[in-house]
């Protein structure tokens, strides 16, 4: 079991919100594990991240599987699904990643073979996220 | 946990109760996160450099700045 506190962050509408993230280890291309933090989010059907974090990690973007994303906005965002090893606690998973072809995306960790292994509970009265 | 483990995971904490004050300067600039401190690039591979030459031994906690618009994931 691994709880992740929430993060303060200004919004101008809204003043100080907390929201779910983690704190998820991704190994890079040539095998090293980099740390980085995510927006834990059950509406999203995929993980994504990034495209300065996917060059970071040694990828070419563009040789991924090449999709197409919506959000609630009318616009679709470009990425490229890899194929990339994440450690969320001890547990290490492959899973399918999107890399965004701009970086005007937050890093989100998604649903796709994440909420199938874990039990994820969104604890508000702690401010923390539980996987299981 | 081992102590580099321990050292990500404070870091980690410490960015969450720290973040709102680096959206007042940095909103959209990339971080690298070592012992709080912050290393800043316009591209993740900038703010990693930055903080890999302060500490080489050391891998940092990457993240990027948020705007301060609603957000709806």
């Amino acid at each position: 079991m691994i709880d992740y506190s929430w993060r303060e962050e200004l919004s101008e509408a809204l003043g100080k919100v907390s929201r779910p993230v983690a704190e998820i280890h991704m190994k890079d291309k040539h095998n090293n594990w980099r740390a980085i933090t995510m927006y834990i989010d059950s509406g999203a059907d995929i993980s994504i991240i990034s495209r300065s974090f996917g060059e970071l990690f040694g990828h070419h973007v563009e040789k991924g599987r090449k999709i197409r994303l919506k959000g609630i906005s009318a616009e679709h965002l470009i990425a490229y699904i890899h194929k990339v090893s994440i450690l969320i606690g001890k547990s290490e998973v492959e899973i399918e990643i999107a890399i965004a072809t701009s970086d005007n995306v937050p890093n989100i960790l998604g649903r796709q073979q994440i909420f199938n292994l874990f039990e994820i509970q969104f604890k508000n009265k702690k401010a923390c996220t539980r996987f299981i | 946990m081992v102590p580099e483990e321990k050292r990500k995971h404070r870091d980690f904490e410490w960015l969450n109760k720290n973040m709102h004050k680096l959206q007042q300067k940095h909103v959209g600039k990339f971080i690298a996160v070592v012992n709080k401190h912050v290393s800043i690039g316009t591209t993740a591979i900038e703010a990693y450099n930055k903080s890999k030459a302060m500490f080489p031994k050391q891998e940092p906690l990457l993240d990027v700045v948020p705007s301060r618009e609603c957000l709806l994931l």
